[in-house]
């Protein structure tokens, strides 16, 4: 199935802008279940890993709710007290989480940043200048991985933790890093420069829309209607 | 003449001129094989060439350069100088813009509106050899595929000036023949060629000019090309003692579990107070087996005794001591903000006292303490880097690459430092390409290949090293 | 003129978001050590400023309008677009607390990218940041603890400030 990268993003980045702005726990559960099923569905596999750490994180969101929450005791278990908040605040949390997370998934097992990129240049007119940077920090920070992989190692080959704490230590992981990265960046501006970089006009075309791409707009104006649907009139579920 | 420069001064800062009196007149189809020291200014004279001091670095020029029929000079000339020039810089890494190959020949196509540019790219690409690895992401290719795509990217649009600044740095010997041939068939298209390097002598044969660039000035002329290359390394090879330092028995390694085994049951041992050269094709394991050495990554199987004891066991303080790892690039051996910090640091960890230390520094670095390590120049860097190592003391010390990016009179320094560690009964284990390694200095040379660790006689090995570059020198 | 991006200005920010885009990642560690021993405050006053750092660090780097805001969103949307648990919240986050760091720049008119602008630079972000924060967890925290962790937030943004305009200039002093 082929989808318009910059349809994707558009979806990815509503989903996300959803989970950061509902509060209704129905809404969210709804729009939870459809896009994790497609998360899944896409990439579960690919992705197992994230997953897995998706279920991680889920262990902290719960523990956070026992500790923070208020609300009637639901349930009490020798010293731990589980309060009807938390419970409530779990779900919501949680659900949330996984919107961010089916964002991704759909987005990464159907395109790629760099289709996204070229997208978003000539069919949404992404100045040039955006689009450069982007890919080239894309591109460089697979570099400054490894680099930062070696330096760990040599920080732990001369005595000094490879992980740092303090902001002292953070400067001195850092600053090889952006050391090595300036004379980089300069050189890399100067090759693009004499590649005809400022000569480069990309022309725009227009925005080619397939089955797959109106299905994917029209299923997401359908999960905001509902949303707004289901903030307007909530549905009653309470935890009283 | 297609490149005429007359140029009095330029540089970065005015009244602190770089470059003085440059003057060089270049005919079409001629290839100029430009040496020097590191830092003398090669790099500078490229962007001055281009325009790009000027324009983009906020450098001043003080005189006139013509380019075919342009002035890079000129603001406005100055996007038109693309059309003309194709450059290969040092590094791909400091090069490649774009995450795969076909994005990055056909940024130069697109920026340049060529008509066809799938088409041309593509082409470009099979003839480079890269093809079928067209949509591959760069950082899974290799050293030499990445040095050919650099080539691919600065000559699809067919450019009557290509510039080579030290087109074969970091490559193996086989990926350094690669480049003479492509460069040799440049020459033959009729292109004007400029190439700036180390060792020059993988491209003498196609020179039909060659300049120096020494205090701050372009010399053209054999005579100054010849001096400069003259000058002697050679030292004696000599072992010491027989006591072993390093041995691996049936030693296996691999990254991780879906990963490829880079070591398979493998067998060698090491002797104390020799210099040994790890030669080997980039990507088979030299780096590896260095940093294995060195107690930072442990074996699958098998065991790698340092001095009787298993490095990777053994806590920080107590492994430095035995052995320490010094990377190809200098700045990322650097763990403190001040140069001070990293010689307190060395000095703790050796149990010397700072103030005893700081007197036997060299005056230079004295005077600079206070500074951040990563305002030295390249070869300064190298130099505080090898201080260190001097003040740990390690007993081992593994230099992976450490004549990369070193002009003649570096790479002699740094062969004198070796002979010093020697002399005090220390291990030096070399990673190299550089041929002048095994030449020069090296006691015994073992070659990684096929998952092995095997021996090669000095001899052998400088032919090994040799002979792919040789075949296409003739 | 002084305003214009150069390819070179262009490359050097894609150099900053790459950096962080290395480093963030590896805040998380600490970020859990130390939650785990010391608590969540002592967590968010200890690393909350790292992933504020990008902005002052591009700021004082490149001198120009926009660099702060620059640098902290492309970090933050180059986190996004690699298949990540938080996806692309990372991209909003960028978004807010790049805007709210250009403002330190901003009030100055752009003339000054000292020391004490990278200070403000550090510590704004963290109001939207917080902000952010509230929306996805409020129903965890009661508010009372966002207050105390807005202040803890903007103290170490504002260290983490500093020790980007630091940085540059130990490391590029000529600039």
């Amino acid at each position: 199935m082929r989808v318009n990268p910059s349809v994707l993003f558009i979806y990815g980045l509503s989903l996300t802008i959803m989970a950061f702005a509902l509060r209704e726990l129905s809404a969210l559960a709804v729009l939870a279940l459809i896009n994790l099923t497609m998360g899944v569905l896409l990439g579960g596999r690919k992705y197992r890993s994230l997953l897995l750490a998706f279920a991680v994180s889920l262990i902290g969101v719960w523990v956070n709710a026992l500790v923070f929450a208020g609300g009637e005791p639901l349930l009490t278990v020798g010293p731990l007290v589980v309060r009807s908040g938390a419970v409530k605040g779990f779900l919501e949390v949680s659900l949330k989480l996984s919107l961010l997370l089916s964002a991704t998934l759909i987005f990464s097992s159907l395109t790629s940043p760099r289709d996204l990129l070229k997208s978003l240049e000539s069919e949404l007119g992404l100045p040039k200048q955006l689009s450069f940077m982007v890919s080239l920090s894309l591109r460089l920070l697979r570099i400054f991985e490894k680099d930062l992989a070696e330096i760990q190692l040599i920080r732990r080959s001369r005595g000094l933790r490879p992980i740092p704490l303090t902001p002292g230590e953070w400067a001195s992981l850092i600053s090889p890093l952006l050391s090595i990265g300036l004379e980089r960046g300069k050189w890399v501006g100067v090759a693009a420069e004499l590649r005809g970089f400022s000569l480069r006009k990309i022309e725009r075309t227009r925005i080619n829309l397939h089955s797959a791409d109106v299905a994917l707009l029209a299923l997401l104006v359908a999960e905001i209607v509902l949303a707004l649907y289901i903030h307007l009139n909530p549905l009653d579920v309470s935890f009283k | 003449m297609s490149i005429v420069v007359n140029v009095e001064e330029a540089g970065y800062i005015k009244g602190r001129p770089v470059l003085r009196d440059i003057n060089l007149e270049l005919g079409e189809g001629e290839v100029l094989l430009i040496a020097g020291p590191t830092g003398s200014g090669k790099s500078t004279f490229l962007l001055l060439l281009t325009g790009v001091l000027t324009n983009l670095l906020y450098g001043y020029v003080k005189g006139t350069v013509k380019l075919f029929d342009i002035n890079p000079l000129d603001p406005l000339e100055f996007s038109l100088v693309p059309k003309y020039v194709g450059i290969v810089l040092q590094s791909h890494e400091l090069q490649i813009a774009m995450q795969t190959p076909i994005d990055e020949v056909l940024f130069v196509l697109e920026n340049l509106k060529y008509p066809k540019p799938m088409e041309r790219a593509r082409l470009y690409l099979l003839r480079y050899g890269l093809l079928s690895k067209a949509g591959e992401d760069v950082e899974n290719l290799s050293g030499g595929e990445k040095k050919r795509l650099c080539l691919a990217s600065s000559t699809v649009h067919e450019p009557k000036l290509l510039i080579l600044d030290e087109p074969t740095a970091n490559l193996d010997p086989w990926g350094v023949a690669e480049v003479v041939k492509y460069v040799r068939e440049m020459k033959e298209e009729g292109k004007t060629i400029i190439i700036t390097e180390h060792k020059p002598d993988y491209f003498l044969n196609l020179a039909d000019r060659v300049a120096v660039i020494e205090d701050k000035t372009l010399k053209t002329g054999k005579e100054y090309f010849e001096k400069y290359l003259s000058r002697e390394l050679r030292f004696l090879h000599t072992s010491t003692s027989e006591k072993t330092s390093v041995e691996a028995e049936s030693m296996s390694f691999k990254y991780c579990k879906e990963c490829p085994l880079i070591f398979k049951k493998t067998s060698f041992s090491l002797k104390r107070g020799e210099v040994v050269a790890i030669v080997g094709p980039n990507g088979s394991g030299k780096t590896t087996l260095g940093k294995i050495i060195s107690g930072l990554l442990k074996p699958l199987e098998g065991r790698l005794l340092l001095m009787g004891r298993e490095p990777y066991r053994l806590k920080s303080r107590e492994l430095l001591r035995k052995v320490i790892y010094v990377p190809q690039e200098p700045a990322y051996f650097f763990v403190k903000t001040s140069i001070e910090g990293e010689v307190k640091l060395a000095s703790q960890v050796s149990g010397l006292e700072y103030s005893k230390v700081v007197e036997k520094l060299d005056p230079w670095i004295r005077a600079r303490l206070r500074d951040s390590p990563y305002t030295l120049s390249y070869g300064q860097k190298k130099w505080l880097s090898q201080t260190l190592v001097s003040i740990y003391g390690s007993r081992v010390v593994v230099l992976d690459e450490p004549t990369a990016g070193l002009d003649i009179n570096l790479v002699y320094r740094l062969f004198k430092w070796m002979l010093e560690l020697k002399k005090e009964g220390r291990t030096v284990i070399v990673l190299t390409h550089d041929v002048r390694v095994v030449k020069d200095i090296a006691d015994r040379v073992l070659v990684v290949c096929g998952k092995q660790v095997s021996e090669l006689s000095i001899s052998d090995a400088v032919e090994y090293l040799e002979a792919p570059v040789l075949e296409v020198i003739k | 003129m002084k305003y214009k991006y150069t390819t070179v200005d262009l490359a050097l920010l894609a150099v900053v978001a790459a950096v962080f885009g290395a480093v963030f990642t590896l805040a998380w560690t600490p970020y859990y050590a130390v939650k785990a021993i010391g608590g969540k405050l002592a967590a968010v006053l200890l690393t909350y400023g790292i992933w504020y750092m990008a902005a002052p660090l591009a700021a004082s780097l490149i001198r120009k309008p926009g660099a702060a805001f620059f640098g902290e969103t492309l970090a933050g949307l180059v986190e996004s677009l690699l298949p990540q648990v938080g996806g692309f919240s990372c991209f909003i986050y960028g978004l807010g607390q790049g805007i709210f760091s250009e403002i330190a720049y901003a009030v100055f008119r752009y003339r000054k990218y000292g020391a004490l602008q990278a200070t403000l630079a550090g510590a704004l972000p963290a109001i939207p940041s917080l902000l952010l924060d509230i929306l996805l967890w409020q129903s965890v925290y009661p508010p009372v603890v966002f207050t105390i962790l807005l202040v803890l937030a903007a103290a170490s943004g504002a260290i983490y400030g500093v020790l980007g305009y630091l940085i540059v200039s130990k490391v590029s002093p000529r600039r």
